[in-house]
């Protein structure tokens, strides 16, 4: 998938337009998602190649706001996995301090999973079932696989491409 | 005088196993097989360790901690100071509270060569020299004897053993496992009133945590009789149909901290041994109940004498008939529901001595087994058990951990919570007071609404507090016994200490140990404060108590250490490498190939012709922003203001101390638009200083920061023939040295990538290109490369002959070549630290070091390039450097940073500090080899063993 970052100023007319508010995720029509995990920063995940589109539309939103804004495109920096079943967040409890129980579908976190920083955004499934984004840096992607699967050994976690 | 006894029965032969009881927790058609002591023997399932060994007739479990005398039950429960056993690898299981499980090989603690015979005995016979504070006055001189002192004290340590199984890794290791918990209202008791409280609060919408010691909740209710059974079945069917209600047993809330911040220790979970919880609870809600004490007289530590708790849970739960002749001493019903219990499991109950009515016990007689007991009015009666029910503890350690302070309620004979505690930390049951199990439960009740309530943000009205129920104030009898049975203790010790002048009761503590043992206090410290008491003359009041700190429950290490969380990075090309046989190196957190084979020949290779490494762990941020000359300014100890567009400049990095924290190239990328370089261990640390700056220093820099260190694959093509073979691949960029000159960075598009960063530095010494390419196109580049430099003579190259060249051209690493005393001036870099800047981190400190120069008395130190007289000999870093190389001087002056044989030079060459005096160029200085040997070493003009000038690098 394309990722994008997007550095605004929080309360500004790109804050508007992107319209998302902090530690919250909103999909888009067009398949992207938004989400805003620190207050000045939006993290934008697209079908696979439309980086560069992403990249250019919002630089040229940020023209004639006067705002100091920086797009970047992070699509080959960022691991992304998803996590999906009932048992998501008790599965997560044993490696992530945060209480998802408190964090409704849409939420976007930010925290240290397992000592990695990771994004963690809830995206149920169509027919309501927990589901949860986890993104970080692409180097730790490996061993947080890993350690998923171990901490999910005792939820029957299964792996899928 | 304590009773000490002079034989050991062996076991009895015979079953204890008593007629089926109305709540026993026994599978009677399930029989467990295990071993004691080495012999076979068979339990129920439902047993205890404790319970199925006291089922077939024994009665001694350990020894004691010091006088190693015959324990046996006193408490029946996981606080038993008596019943810690060994099973198989573990050591210091709570026999009376570990289920038993087939195949269990038990075996007993503090005993040697066996629990009936064992030779440490002895202590009992010189147990008058043996007082509170005996190691302290003898141990403590002449210190040189301490060596000696320890050797023979080890062999009196008490406790199990953990099996030294050496390199041994292939034993079945047990898993410890670690979770986050978040509820609204954590209930730390599982006795009806916490069950109670738990419901309560759950009726209210709150999630509940119900945490609960023992394996099944129900408290005192599981021991009782048919009424209470009734009621707890009610309970246990409430709570297991709450969806938001939580429950563990067999753990324990063994911590409270600031705003609810628990530890609850699971125990037996079905995957791991123990899993520690970290709790977050909006409101705890304390009920464990209280904790039956014991009375203190003469020979009340012999096997049969035991609390009233013991007695009903032996018999209630387990069926096992604790002794044949009984009598119980009672202050309270509690006493005299345990005589009714005996009485109804068939146990002759021959005498019951009430306190209330001016009895006493003065004296317990027997070895290994009660025989008979003293009474006040003189008489003597002949029994195998005796059974006290004296008064109870409030164990309010949850309490005294959110800051409360236990006050003593001399009406009711014992310390109860105070009123110090915050909001959001209740008390429920019979540590909040006394009453008949319908009022407890009403008060929980009310308690579990009203945390419920603080859960969700309301002040709801706390409830009335329970009333106390008045008690006997019992805690010793005319005899002197023993106090704390985990470190046998006795009145006597308490007495003496507090002659002594141990008046306080924390001193006596410490002095005594009383209250420090397996137990914790929770059966001692209402006794001991009050046998202080009376040698002082004081009232318990006065005396005042200790204060529980955390944990409630013991810990295991094991539990503390938990599941490891380890990060390991990699990088795209990591497959490729360990398809390659590389050897790996462990660098921080990253996996790095150290070598393909032959590190020397890589060296070679890149000096000959072209290498390629992996450089992706390099820590890479990229700055944008019209300020981020000011930020580079600040950082770097060098001029930032006019890097051109195009141009990449080296920079260090100091602490607010001068001392060198890292370095690096940035790049000037584009119109405000830069990309920083850090070292592969700093990059964590730096971007945490520039967000630091940013936020908090200069919050009003126009500047954004992102991490890219996982977005690029980063590969070093090093050589002479560097350049031709980038320019194999590389589109879209003019790679000539007129065009493209050193330290410059460039845009292009390599192997079909575009949007790859191409710089020229020179970390190896020689004409080299690092590029940094689209992380998910890192392999394919790096395969390229290989392909198309075959001709060449491209290889790869790893971590080692990277930093053999580095050192070869005199390159120093931050961490390896400084520590936490360099400063930039001392590392050599004056000529980059620009002290005219207006600011940057570290200049204050040193100017201050410039000033301080010509200061003949500090004995500065300094990097200089190293080469050891001898080109074949490699000193091991870290070696000292000493003062002269004919004789062996005492005078460390310096010592070796960096140490490798170059196979360019062919001979040994190094980095290293050294005294300034000693730093021109051609000193011989000596190092001091591990073997003590001198070697001496030559001072050489430059850091670069090889090409100083830099000609090849800038080719």
């Amino acid at each position: 998938m394309a990722k994008v970052l997007v550095h605004a100023p929080p309360t500004g007319r790109l804050a508007e337009q992107l319209g998302v508010p902090f530690g919250q995720s909103r999909l888009d029509d067009d398949g992207t998602l938004v989400l805003r995990v620190r207050p000045a920063q939006w993290l934008l995940f697209a079908a696979a190649g439309r980086g560069p589109e992403l990249v250019q539309h919002w630089r040229h939103a940020a023209e004639g706001t006067g705002e100091f804004v920086s797009v970047v495109d992070v699509t080959a920096g960022r691991s992304l996995l998803r996590l999906s079943g009932d048992t998501g967040p008790a599965l997560l409890a044993k490696i992530c301090a945060l209480d998802l129980d408190a964090a409704p579908d849409g939420s976007a976190l930010r925290s240290s999973v397992a000592k990695v920083n990771a994004e963690i955004v809830r995206s149920d499934e169509t027919d309501g079932r927990r589901s949860y984004l986890l993104a970080c840096d692409r180097s730790y992607g490996q061993y947080l696989v890993g350690v998923l699967a171990g901490a999910g050994a005792e939820f029957s976690l299964a792996t899928t491409a | 005088m304590i009773n000490v006894p002079r034989r050991l029965r062996p076991p009895a032969p015979t079953s204890t196993r008593v007629a089926v009881r109305p709540g026993e927790v026994i599978d009677r058609a399930a029989p467990l097989a295990f071993r004691w002591e080495g012999r076979p023997y068979t339990g129920l399932a439902g047993d205890t360790i404790v319970s199925a060994l006291a089922a077939s007739g024994v009665d001694v479990f350990s020894r004691s901690l010091k006088y190693h005398r015959p324990r046996g039950v006193l408490t029946a429960s996981f606080h038993d100071p008596g019943c810690l056993v060994q099973v198989g690898d573990e050591p210091n299981v709570r026999g009376a509270h570990r289920s038993l499980a087939a195949g269990m090989d038990v075996r007993p603690q503090n005993a040697w060569p066996s629990l009936r015979f064992d030779v440490k005995a002895v202590n009992q016979t010189v147990g008058r020299f043996l007082g509170a504070g005996f190691y302290y006055k003898t141990f403590m001189k002449p210190e040189r004897l301490w060596p000696a002192y320890e050797a023979v004290l080890k062999r009196f340590a008490a406790g199990g053993v953990i099996p030294d199984r050496g390199p041994d890794e292939t034993y079945d290791k047990p898993i410890y496992d670690k979770r986050y918990v978040h509820v609204d209202v954590m209930v730390a008791g599982g006795g009806p009133a916490g069950m109670a409280a738990a419901i309560a609060a759950a009726d209210a919408g709150a999630r509940v945590m119900l945490v609960e010691e023992e394996p099944e909740l129900g408290g005192h209710l599981r021991y009782a009789g048919k009424a209470e059974l009734d009621l707890l079945g009610q309970l246990r069917r409430s709570v297991a149909g709450h969806a938001n209600i939580e429950v563990l047993v067999d753990s324990v809330v063994a911590a409270r901290y600031d705003d609810n911040w628990m530890a609850v220790l699971q125990r037996s979970h079905r995957l791991a041994r123990e899993r520690l919880i970290k709790a977050r609870a909006r409101t705890l809600v304390v009920t464990p109940g209280l904790i039956e004490r014991p009375y203190v007289f003469a020979g009340n530590d012999i096997p049969g004498v035991m609390l009233s708790t013991a007695a009903r849970r032996l018999v209630n739960l387990w069926a096992v008939a604790p002794g044949e002749r009984a009598v119980v001493f009672t202050a309270n019903a509690d006493g005299e529901e345990a005589a009714a219990v005996l009485d109804d499991a068939g146990v002759d109950v021959v005498r019951v001595v009430d306190a209330r009515r001016g009895g006493d016990v003065v004296r317990a007689k027997g070895g290994a087994r009660l025989e008979a007991v003293e009474l006040g009015d003189g008489s003597t009666v002949e029994c195998d058990l005796l059974v006290t029910a004296t008064g109870w503890t409030a164990p309010t350690s949850l309490l005294n951990m959110a800051g409360d302070r236990p006050v003593y309620d001399p009406r009711a004979a014992r310390f109860v919570p105070g009123d110090r505690r915050p909001a959001t930390v209740l008390a429920a049951g019979g540590l909040a007071g006394d009453g008949t199990i319908d009022e407890l439960i009403a008060h929980a009740e009310a308690v579990g609404t009203a945390a419920a309530g603080r859960a969700a943000g309301r002040t709801p009205t706390a409830p009335d507090p329970l009333p106390r129920a008045e008690h006997p104030a019992l805690f010793r009898s005319s005899t002197h016994g023993l106090v704390d049975f985990s470190e046998d203790v006795s009145s006597k010790d308490l007495l003496a200490a507090a002659k002594e002048g141990y008046e306080s009761v924390e001193l006596l503590k410490r002095f005594t140990t009383v209250t420090m043992g397996s137990a914790q206090g929770k059966l001692e410290t209402v006794n001991a404060v009050a046998i202080l008491a009376e040698a002082t003359g004081r009232t318990i009041d006065e005396t005042g108590t200790t204060i529980w700190r955390p944990p409630y429950a013991p810990l295991s290490l094991g539990a503390l250490a938990g599941r490891q969380f380890e990060p390991v990075r990699y990088s795209p090309m990591h497959p490729w490498h360990e398809a390659h046989g590389a050897v790996p190196l462990v660098a921080g957190q990253w996996i790095r190939p150290d070598n393909y084979g032959n590190p020397a020949e890589e060296v070679r290779n890149v000096r000959r012709a072209v290498g390629i490494i992996d450089v992706t762990p390099l820590g890479k941020i990229d700055l944008r922003g019209p300020d981020v000359p000011k930020l580079l300014n600040l950082l770097y100890v060098n001029k930032w203001s006019k890097l051109a567009e195009g141009a990449v400049r080296y920079g260090v990095m100091c602490a607010e101390d001068g001392v060198v924290f890292d370095d690096g190239v940035t790049g000037h990328l584009g119109p405000d638009h830069y990309l920083m370089s850090t070292t592969s261990s700093g990059a964590e640390s730096v971007l945490t200083l520039l967000e630091h700056i940013l936020a908090t220093d200069h919050p009003d820099w126009r500047i954004h920061l992102t991490p890219m260190t996982g977005e690029y694959a980063s590969i070093n093509i090093a050589g002479p023939h560097s350049r031709t073979l980038l320019g194999r691949l590389a589109e879209d960029v003019d790679l000539t040295p007129e065009a493209f000159p050193y330290m410059h960075v460039r845009t292009a598009t390599i192997a079909g990538v575009p949007n790859c960063l191409a710089w020229r530095l020179g970390f190896t010494g020689e004409l080299s290109f690092e590029i940094h390419v689209p992380a998910d196109r890192g392999l394919d580049v790096w395969q390229a490369l290989l392909d198309t430099g075959h001709d060449l003579g491209a290889a790869p190259f790893g971590v080692e002959a990277q930093r053999i060249m580095r050192l070869e051209k005199g390159h120093f690493i931050v961490g390896q070549d400084t520590d936490g005393l360099t400063q930039a001036n001392a590392a050599g870099l004056d000529w980059l630290v620009k002290l005219d800047k207006p600011d940057f981190i570290g200049l204050p400190e040193l100017v201050w070091a410039k000033e301080r120069e010509n200061d003949t008395n500090r004995d500065r130190q300094r990097l200089v390039g190293l080469q050891p007289v001898d080109p074949t000999l490699v000193p091991p870093e870290a070696c000292q450097l000493v003062e002269g190389h004919l004789v062996d001087s005492q005078r460390i002056v310096g010592r070796i940073t960096s140490s490798r044989f170059s196979p360019t030079l062919e001979r040994s060459i190094g980095l290293g500090f050294v005294a300034e005096r000693l730093s021109a160029a051609g000193t011989v200085v000596a190092v001091r080899l591990e073997d003590g040997t001198l070697t001496p070493v030559t001072v050489m003009a430059h850091h670069a063993h090889f090409d100083p000038e830099g000609t090849r690098l800038r080719g």
